[in-house]
Parts: structure tokens; sequence; C-alpha cells
């Protein structure tokens, strides 16, 4: 398909193609994915579509503890199983039973690492944990203990000093906070914070030292110099960036990877407050509970074949403009006020039509009635050039002012929607 | 850069005698080879070009409605090893998917509102769910699992998209509007001989004469006759 692009502006002033913009019906305005505020519904794993809690997806930063990605492909792990023969010792010896064992390991489809490249040992059972969940007992641990206490500390002082603004009447008094009901709320309502503990410890914030740079390092190991270079020894830099917290140099040393949930979002007006799309609970499903996109309100607006256009004279284009609604719907083209951000950007002149353009309601069912009879509306046959369902195509004049470059136009859509004032489009 | 569909799609003439209509809207190619036919369920108004390769063979296979096979796609259902042999999983194909060209699908199920591109190949016991686009070239590994509203680029392919949530409708609207766009021209004579088994390029044969181009569709109606 040729490349063009038909842009709808936003309330805010950003144009982008209609697919991209909701309808809120309450301030009777598009809005683009700017102008929306998103929220989190629910959390799920994209291989096993399974819904997770977001208590749990918190807990495990996000990631499905069951789905295991490849650190070299990124593509699922899938479990193998293998016999092993069973072994016993006996004063130093190793005697074979003639019995096998089935043992497990995780295997890429793709480009076939497994565990076993790693030295990871095999496991006697298919399910269970695959990964450890990792102790954080390095620097970084300490660092993040070091901010939740230093922000335990802030908010302690805060709560001080707007106790010494507001209480002086009630010190005054000599009546101790702790007595009154209601700051006890105030105080248990303040403590519920993201650390979950309201204490803080004053030696881990003052004893804190921060790293220094030096600018001496440590000598490269002489076999950096010596030993010739074997690249596939090393871990990928994508692979590396995939495991931070693992520090991983060696192949040998990677590990599994946990997939990074995704999520199912609600989008909702910022000026009003109202949800413009909120889609089901279950992760397969395409439907949606609230869904206040554009594409269901307005007009489409469509170029019908793209023809070449000669610069300095008048061409008719033919557009289509197809109604989404299941009422007839008035629409009128009107040229870009001069006022508008886009009208500095505008290539072209335009005649548009004169005339209030009738579309015609979408009906679905009118592609299993053949025989269905189309509705007659007086068309000047100047403008309209022909008419199919909820589609009309029409004409419009372009005339391109420069000699090269990209070709752009724009005009305001008037658009009657049913029960609400009429609603203009750029 | 996801294509927004903005420029509507031209009415595409078809040799009259090359494509066998069906009662229930189906357009079937008489150079597509149709492997196992009493296993392939086509639900109605589906376009299968010259040069697919539907497997019904090994297993049941189902189109949805308003599917469009491109030239030299293959359909093979999917099997798994297992200790005494092998065994063929059916395929189900949603509605209003667009299947590139030369695209094989090795996926167990496909659902609806999808696009594969050219020469993408989607590996065996893959679960394809709705609203899923794939792009040019991408090779999708085994059993890897799409989930709605992504695109996917690459070998391997990942996810490098979300799509908008009007997805589902812009192409549900493009399939009806490639069906129909999709129009017989008129008769151009006699037909051009047996099917050939298998093309591996896509090329037309020499001496098939085109239709001549249709400017408006059936249904039409025509304010302006000189367009």
């Amino acid at each position: 398909m040729a490349e063009c692009e038909v842009n709808y502006a936003c309330a805010c002033g950003k144009s982008m193609p209609l697919i991209h913009l909701f309808f809120c019906k309450y301030c009777v305005t598009l809005r683009c994915p700017k102008c929306v505020s998103h929220e989190v519904d629910s959390y799920y794993c994209p291989h096993c579509l399974e819904n997770i809690p977001s208590a749990e997806a918190k807990s495990m930063k996000n990631k499905c503890q069951s789905c295991l990605e490849c650190p070299n492909c990124t593509n699922i792990l899938q479990v193998r199983s293998a016999q092993v023969p069973m072994v016993r010792r006996e004063a130093g010896k190793v005697k074979g039973f003639g019995q096998f064992k089935k043992v497990y390991y995780l295997q890429c489809s793709f480009c076939f690492w497994t565990t076993r490249d790693v030295n990871q040992p095999d496991k006697a059972a298919s399910n269970g944990p695959w990964i450890e969940p990792q102790v954080e007992d390095n620097w970084m641990s300490g660092i993040v203990n070091y901010y939740r206490h230093l922000i335990q500390k802030e908010k302690v002082e805060m709560e001080k000093r707007k106790r010494q603004r507001r209480g002086s009447f009630l010190g005054s008094l000599g009546i101790s906070d702790k007595l009154l009901p209601f700051s006890k709320l105030a105080r248990s309502s303040f403590s519920m914070n993201l650390t979950g503990t309201g204490q803080f410890d004053e030696n881990i914030v003052n004893n804190f030292t921060p790293l220094e740079a030096e600018e001496e390092t440590e000598p490269a190991d002489e076999k950096y110099y010596t030993a010739p270079g074997e690249p596939y020894h090393y871990a990928s830099v994508a692979s590396r960036i995939n495991q931070p917290s693992n520090e991983v140099y060696y192949a040998c040393d990677l590990k599994p990877n946990c997939t990074h949930l995704m999520v199912k979002r609600s989008q909702r007006c910022r000026e009003c407050e109202h949800n413009l799309s909120k889609p089901e609970f279950n992760p397969s499903s395409i439907k949606f509970k609230i869904h206040q996109i554009a594409l269901r309100f307005v007009p489409r607006f469509r170029i019908v074949k793209m023809v070449s256009l000669k610069p300095g004279e008048f061409t008719k284009v033919h557009f289509s403009l197809t109604n989404p609604t299941e009422y007839n719907l008035p629409v009128e083209l009107l040229p870009l006020p001069e006022g508008h951000p886009s009208y500095s950007k505008l290539t072209t002149e335009i005649k548009l039509p004169d005339k209030e353009l009738m579309l015609a309601a979408r009906d679905d069912t009118a592609q299993y009635d053949t025989d269905a009879s189309i509705q007659d509306f007086d068309d000047d046959p100047d403008i309209v050039v022909a008419r199919r369902m909820n589609k009309l195509t029409f004409v419009i004049s372009v005339k391109p002012l420069g000699t090269s470059g990209s070709v752009i136009m724009g005009f305001q859509l008037k658009v009657q929607v049913q029960g609400y004032d009429s609603f203009y489009s750029t | 850069m996801l294509a927004s569909y903005e420029v509507e799609r031209e009415i595409f003439t078809y040799n009259k005698q090359e494509f066998i209509t069906t009662a229930s809207g189906n357009k079937v190619s008489r150079r597509s080879v149709l492997c196992g036919s009493q296993n392939i369920v086509i639900n109605g108004k589906t376009i299968i070009k010259a040069g697919c390769m539907i497997r019904g063979d090994l297993a049941n296979i189902k189109l949805g409605k308003y599917c469009t096979l491109e030239e030299g796609v293959v359909i093979r259902p999917p099997f798994k090893k297992f200790i005494k042999g092998c065994a063929f999983f059916p395929i189900q194909l949603g509605d209003c998917c667009l299947v590139g060209e030369g695209t094989v699908v090795h996926a167990a199920t496909v659902g609806n509102f999808i696009r594969f591109g050219k020469n993408c190949y989607i590996g065996r016991r893959c679960i394809v769910k709705d609203c899923v686009v794939v792009d040019e070239g991408a090779i999708v590994k085994d059993d890897t699992v799409m989930p709605p509203f992504t695109r996917w680029a690459g070998s391997p392919a990942k996810i490098i998209e979300e799509l908008p949530e009007s997805m589902a409708y812009v192409l549900g609207e493009d399939s009806q509007e490639y069906y129909e766009k999709f129009v017989p021209g008129a008769d151009v004579g006699p037909g051009w001989g047996s099917a050939v088994r298998r093309i591996s390029a896509v090329r037309l044969l020499s001496g098939v004469k085109k239709p001549e181009p249709v400017s408006q569709l059936p249904g039409e109606k025509a304010v302006q006759e000189d367009g």
C-alpha cells in the first residue's frame, strides 16, 4: 500500500492516525494516548497466559516463575527428560544397578542451549522451581536498605514539623497527641508506606558511605593479553543485559531468565476521569467492557486512490468517508482556521465541498441482503462520486503550492454526534 | 512502522476461469492444491490464491470467514513426536486472517484478525491468539504463544510493539474490504490447462490473459459516471 498518513488532531493539538485515538463522549472530543491516564488492570504471563495477582507480581519483580527463557535467544525453554543409569558407590567403586532413572533438564528448541551447558544439575522432578530465588547480599541490597531507612527518617521529620505547626494550641492545653484518637489514625495512615515499617535505624542512615571513584584500577589478568581470544566463551552483551543482577562474563555462567509479565491496562480521560477503555480480565480475550475508540464514533477519512499531482494546478482527488454509527450522519468539511497549530504546515490549496454531506447508517446485515435498495440521498454529482452502504466517495480538488516535497492538506470535519453537540475534528 | 490502512485497497480483478466460487462465497484458485479436501472446512467468503497448499490429508483444517491466503501459502498441520511414532494435530484459522505470500503456517491454532507478512514461518504447535501481526520474513519458533494485540518481527521473532485497542476493528474492516474488492473480471477465453502441483516461486503463466480492470464494485451506486 502507498505511503501516506491521515492524522486527526487531538484536543491537545497533537496529530496521529485515528486508530490510536479515543473519543470521550463526556468531553465530546478526541483523546490521544498522552491525554489519557493509564491504570494497570491485571498482570499476565505472555507465554502461559495466566493472570498473576498484583501482589505476587510485585514480589516476583514482574516476572513469571514458571516460564523460563533461553539466555541466548529468549525462546521459551522446554522440559526434556533423559534416562540416566542409577549407580551405587561401594568401597570406593562405582557399581551400576542396571536400572535407569528419569532426570529432567531444560532445553531451547531454537538454539539448542540446555541447562547442561552451564553445568546446572538435572532435576528428579519436572515441576518445581528451576531457579532458586535470589538472595540479595551484595552492595545493591545495602543501598536499597539505606534509602528505605532514609525515606522513613525524612517522613518522621516531616510529620514532626507538621505537628509543631498545627499542634501549638493543643500543646498549650497540655493534651498529648497520643490521647487524641484522630491523630492516631492520621499517624497510622501516614506510616503505611511502601517500605511497610514505621521505624528507621539511625546507624544505617548515618554510617552509610557513598562510593568514591579511584584513579587506579585493578590490572587486567595476563591471559587477556596472551591467550588467544575465544569469543564463544564469553556471554554476549544482549545476554548480559538480560541478567544484570548476575554480573555474567562467561557463557557458562548464564542462567535461564524468567519471562517478563505483560499488563492489561485501562485508560481514563484526564479531564473528566471517565473510563475510555477497559479490557476484559481474561488475557486471551480481545473484548472490552468499555471500548470508546474514535473509530466507532468519528467518520473515517481515507484516500481512495493515489494520483499524481501537478504543482500549481488543481487536481480532483477521490476521498472516502465511512460512517461507523448506526444512524445517518451529516458531516461538513470546513477550511482549517488560521489559528490552528497545523495551519503553518499546509502545503496545498484545496477546494472543499460547500454542501453538507450525508453519510448513510452502518448496517451489518446489508452484506447478507443482496436485494437491499440503496437509500436515495440528494447528491450533487460534482461532489459525490459513489455511495456504497455506509461509505461515501467524494471529490476534493487539491493544488500543491510547492514544486517538490510532501503534499499536506488539512481541513475541519464537523460531525453531528447523536445526543451531543456538533463535534469538530481536524 | 505499523500500517494505518489509510489508503483504500485497489479493486483486484481476477480471471473468472481461474477461481472456483462456492455458494458460501469462497473463491478457491484452480492452481491451488487442497490435499484431503474432505477434512478441510472453509467457513465462507475466503480467498485461496494460486500456489497455496493446504494439507488436509494430515489432519483436519478449518478456515474462518473473510480469510485470505496469498500465493504460495502452505497450511500444514503440526505434529508431535511420541515414543511410538508421531501424531498430527488439527489446525484452525479464525476469521479475518490475511496470510502473506510464501508464508508457511505450521501453527496449532490461529485466532481472529491476524496478519502474517510475506515469507514468514509460523512454527509448529504455535498458539496465535487474536489480533496479532507478524512482520515480513519473521521466523516464529516452535511452541510460541503469541498473546493478543502484539506485533512480532525478526528471526527468532520477538514482540516489538503492542498494538492499539482498535486494531481488531481495523483488521476486520480491512479483511472485508479485501474480499469485496476481489472481483471477477470479464471472461477472457478458455482456461490454461491442468493445475500445477507445487509452485515454488510465484509467477504468472505466460500466455494467461489478464482481465480488464474494473473501476466500480458491484452494488456501488455511481453518482458520477465518468469517475
